[in-house]
């Protein structure tokens, strides 16, 4: 396999998180992530019943897919599913018509206030060029989240691909991520993520 | 079964507000006001023929505020021109942008010879323009069909059912306008009355059962299963029982089973025409209203007074328009007549 193109990736080993939130609040400081937004937070509930409670975490973000809707919908070619994985918007381009923010099957997008066109997480693109790796990794103090090139065999998410049955999100929708979880189903199969509480859950 | 409790998430906002409601609104009332206007002219529906020239102008009528309200509901408004030559074939917009501008450039050379008295040239702009207002009554569906995740909208009957409720705001338009504003809109009740009836009733019948399959085909998945209970016992059940399935679809129909009166069929209309708006707010923001993760309902941010203002303005265009393009049209073609000869 080629070693110059990159194809990034991140694994979220969730047997690992412990809900420190430090991902979240590095991210608002790293990107200026306005109020009331956020391009990467943790979901968290309560699993099991008493005595054996636990509690579940959910890391969530861009999930980087290869077959990305946001990028098929966008109209002036703004969002891009770049050589390298990353996909990004170009806030030149963007009109703001929020049509990737429908589109996005995973909430990971949001209209930001101040630049009037469409934003999500880039996995840090402007730390990664430099050789950095996207302020959540670095930040995570359980080593919880890893990033890397796909392309190449020994590095860490390759290695850890290899060795743990990792899960995506939502793989029925057919986008084939690029955000992958270690742990995923013991955390799923109690909680439903999506379960859809109608009435008094504003 | 245990399922857990989930304590802490993340609230998203609606992606499409409701200036996007208003705006699929009265694209489709274009679509439907276009193609009752070719009833004559194209199909040769003699006793349609009185209608063409007031549809088609009420037709460019609602294409106006619907282009405004795009613009301004932009993150960026003034950067709407780069959609014209920035393309992206996969996207139902860049689609949409072109099928706007080649709807309003038809529907002004269909205006033109039509009030020009050109059958011939009429028809054909006539044709070509049908392709066109189907293509706009279409694409606002699709737009959100290729939407993945929205149990409520990725349906190829959404298309359909937007065309079909196009067409009876259309209708609707035609008769509030030959009701309530004779004068103004050139329309009259005629002999044109008794096909519309019919027509309309059918219409709306056809729009319940697209409905009706619609919803129960929701049933395949457990998030559309939730959409389903969010609209008919949830949070949405009085906006879509109420006031779109009561006051907006089966009232109309039973009113006009009723009487054949000037203000039966007045009041049928403008229910009718409610009725379809409320179809679209309940399709957009009811099938946005549940997270795709998470419990939390999404936030609607607000649009209230902007959809207002663009209600008032399609309403005085709609109104206005064709007798003030009667007037200019006529001493045009005249003045021009007349300087030929």
């Amino acid at each position: 396999m080629s070693k110059k193109t990159k194809r990034y990736a991140m694994v979220i080993d969730l047997r690992k998180c412990v809900g420190c939130h430090a991902c979240t609040i590095k991210c608002k400081m790293e990107n200026g992530v306005p109020e009331g937004h956020f391009r990467s937070w943790v979901a968290e509930a309560d699993v099991g019943v008493y005595p054996h409670v636990q509690r579940a975490k959910l890391p969530r973000l861009c999930n980087h897919c290869d077959d990305a809707p946001c990028a098929t919908v966008c109209p002036v070619v703004a969002t891009k599913k770049n050589e390298n994985g990353i996909g990004t918007v170009d806030h030149e381009a963007c009109i703001g018509c929020r049509y990737c923010i429908a589109a996005c099957p995973y909430d990971a997008r949001y209209l930001n206030p101040e630049t009037g066109t469409a934003d999500k997480c880039d996995f840090c693109l402007h730390r990664v060029e430099n050789g950095l790796a996207p302020s959540c990794v670095s930040t995570c103090i359980a080593h919880s989240r890893v990033f890397g090139d796909l392309n190449d065999p020994d590095s860490e998410v390759s290695r850890l691909l290899s060795k743990h049955a990792a899960q995506v999100l939502n793989p029925e929708f057919g986008t084939h991520p690029k955000v992958y979880y270690i742990g995923l189903e013991p955390v799923m199969s109690h909680t439903n993520f999506q379960v859809l509480r109608d009435k008094g859950a504003k | 079964m245990v399922t857990g409790n989930l304590i802490l998430d993340v609230q998203h906002e609606i992606a499409f507000g409701l200036i996007i409601v208003f705006y699929i609104f009265i694209a489709g009332m274009a679509a439907g006001l276009f193609v009752f206007s070719t009833l004559g002219p194209v199909f040769g529906m003699k006793k349609m023929q009185p209608l063409a020239k007031p549809a088609s102008v009420m037709a460019l009528a609602a294409v106006i505020p619907g282009v405004l309200a795009l613009i301004v509901d932009l993150g960026q408004p003034l950067r709407f021109y780069t959609l014209l030559y920035r393309i992206n074939v996969s996207s139902a917009m860049s689609w949409g942008t072109y099928i706007l501008v080649v709807f309003s450039i038809i529907n002004l050379i269909y205006i033109y010879f039509l009030w020009k008295e050109d059958a011939r040239k009429a028809k054909g702009a006539g044709m070509a323009g049908l392709v066109a207002a189907v293509a706009l009554g279409l694409y606002t569906g699709f737009l959100i069909a290729l939407a993945p995740g929205h149990p409520l909208w990725n349906s190829a009957l959404v298309p359909v059912l937007f065309m079909v409720s196009g067409l009876v705001s259309g209708l609707s338009m035609i008769n509030v306008g030959a009701v309530y504003f004779p004068k103004l809109t050139g329309l009259t009740s005629n002999r044109a009355d008794e096909i519309m009836h019919h027509m309309k009733i059918w219409l709306i019948a056809l729009e319940v059962v697209l409905l009706g399959s619609h919803l129960l085909a929701l049933f395949v998945s457990d998030a559309g299963r939730a959409v389903f209970f969010h609209l008919a016992t949830g949070d949405k059940m009085f906006s879509f029982v109420i006031l779109q399935i009561g006051i907006g679809m089966l009232l109309p129909v039973v009113l006009l089973l009723i009487g054949k009166s000037r203000a039966v069929v007045g009041l049928s209309s403008l229910l009718s025409i409610f009725g379809v708006f409320m179809l679209r707010y309940n399709i957009i923001i009811g099938g946005q209203d549940l997270p795709r993760t998470g419990q939390m309902m999404r936030i609607m941010d607000g649009g209230w007074g902007e959809t207002t203002i663009f209600l008032v303005l399609s309403a005085i265009l709609l109104i206005l328009l064709p007798a003030l393009a009667d007037k200019g049209l006529t001493k045009l073609l005249n003045g021009r007549i007349i300087r030929e000869s």
